[in-house]
């Protein structure tokens, strides 16, 4: 793999982690204040 | 330098889709309660604020008055949400504009709220709604609109306060009541439904707080006695409205989410019942999924859209 492939993996994972973590925080902020329930 | 430009990159990038991931879940799927944004232009009608319905500062509410005045027979009072404590008529802006948009006339009121050096509470805003709504139809009368019924609604305390003037005070109003709509606003403030205190207020912890809850609520001063007797039914009476209802009530169409932790969904499922014993026609919208947001349900959102529709068309309908 090189390095411009290696950077893409990482840049990759980064996004979705970043998606999935905004979206996370603002359900739970918002259980925790409105109740709702996200997972599950 | 290089690796710590990447490293910055990495961070930028994390950050951004964090941050996207926010307006993601933020991001409405669907326009609850069917007020999506209006085009509103000259052509629409015209909106006047602030006038008054008493000497009070916060006794003021604002006017939409939609351009086909023959048609505008009918009165939308739309109350605003806040806990009581906090809101503005002009937060339900884009609601009052898809009402009169719709053809109706339209009043936002405002209410003294709950703050430290006042005394306002639910009893105090029920009776300045009930000189709101009475002055709105002579507003709307005095500017030329023949207006003979109306609707009332709100959301949250807003909607507590609809609840309240719908079934305690249409029968004082200047034209009839024809359907209340409520979006989750509390039917009771019985603290065992708001706190779970299920010990008969037996402990001095239990019976002292709910005293606290009630008279603050109520403007009453109750007793820890009154809490273990039961006596403090009587002094929430005026502001519940599930003890309120009677057979004479409107038409009433009610929206809650079960998970509701900001008003507990148990302070209102028994209005239901009381809607069924009284025969009064309702709809009740249980979001399963949904807190105070009502954001979890798109479905139930789509089906509310259609209920409020369906409620304009058959009990306040426009020539």
């Amino acid at each position: 793999m090189s390095t411009l492939q290696k950077r893409l993996l990482v840049f990759a994972i980064l996004i979705v982690s970043g998606l999935f973590t905004g979206w996370a925080a603002f359900n739970l902020t918002l259980d925790a204040l409105l109740g709702g329930r996200t997972f599950g | 330098m290089k690796k710590f430009l990447w490293g910055a990159a990495y961070v930028l990038t994390f950050a951004v889709a964090f941050i996207v991931g926010i307006v993601w879940a933020a991001w409405p799927s669907t326009s609850l309660g069917g007020f999506e944004k209006v085009e509103w232009t000259d052509a629409s009608g015209r909106v006047e604020t602030d006038i008054a319905y008493g000497p009070g500062p916060a006794q003021k509410y604002d006017l939409y008055l939609p351009s086909d005045r023959a048609r505008a027979t009918k009165l939308v009072v739309y109350i605003h949400a806040g806990g009581f404590r906090t809101g503005d008529k002009a937060d339900d802006e884009q609601i009052a504009k898809w009402f009169a948009s719709r053809g109706y006339v339209v009043a936002t009121l405002n209410y003294t709220l709950s703050a430290e050096g006042n005394q306002a509470n639910v009893m105090s805003m029920s009776d300045e709604i009930r000189r709101g709504v009475t002055s709105a139809v002579e507003g709307a009368r005095s500017r030329g609109y023949a207006v003979d019924a109306m609707a009332i609604g709100g959301g949250s305390a807003g909607g507590a306060l609809a609840m309240i003037y719908a079934y305690r005070d249409a029968d004082q109003a200047p034209v009839p009541v024809k359907a209340v709509i409520n979006l989750v606003g509390p039917a009771s403030f019985d603290p065992v439904a708001w706190f779970e205190m299920d010990d008969g207020f037996a402990s001095d912890e239990s019976a002292q707080g709910g005293a606290a809850f009630v008279s603050m609520m109520t403007g009453e001063p109750v007793t820890v006695a009154e809490m273990r007797s039961g006596d403090y039914q009587r002094v929430l009476r005026p502001i519940t409205a599930t003890a309120l209802v009677t057979a004479d009530a409107p038409p009433s169409l009610l929206a809650f989410g079960a998970l509701d932790k900001v008003a507990p969904f148990a302070a209102s499922s028994t209005l239901e019942d009381a809607l069924q014993r009284n025969r009064v026609p309702h709809d009740v919208l249980v979001f399963p999924r949904s807190g105070h947001g009502l954001n979890r349900d798109p479905a139930m959102a789509e089906a509310l859209n259609a209920k409020i529709g369906e409620y304009l068309d058959r009990y306040l309908p426009l020539s």
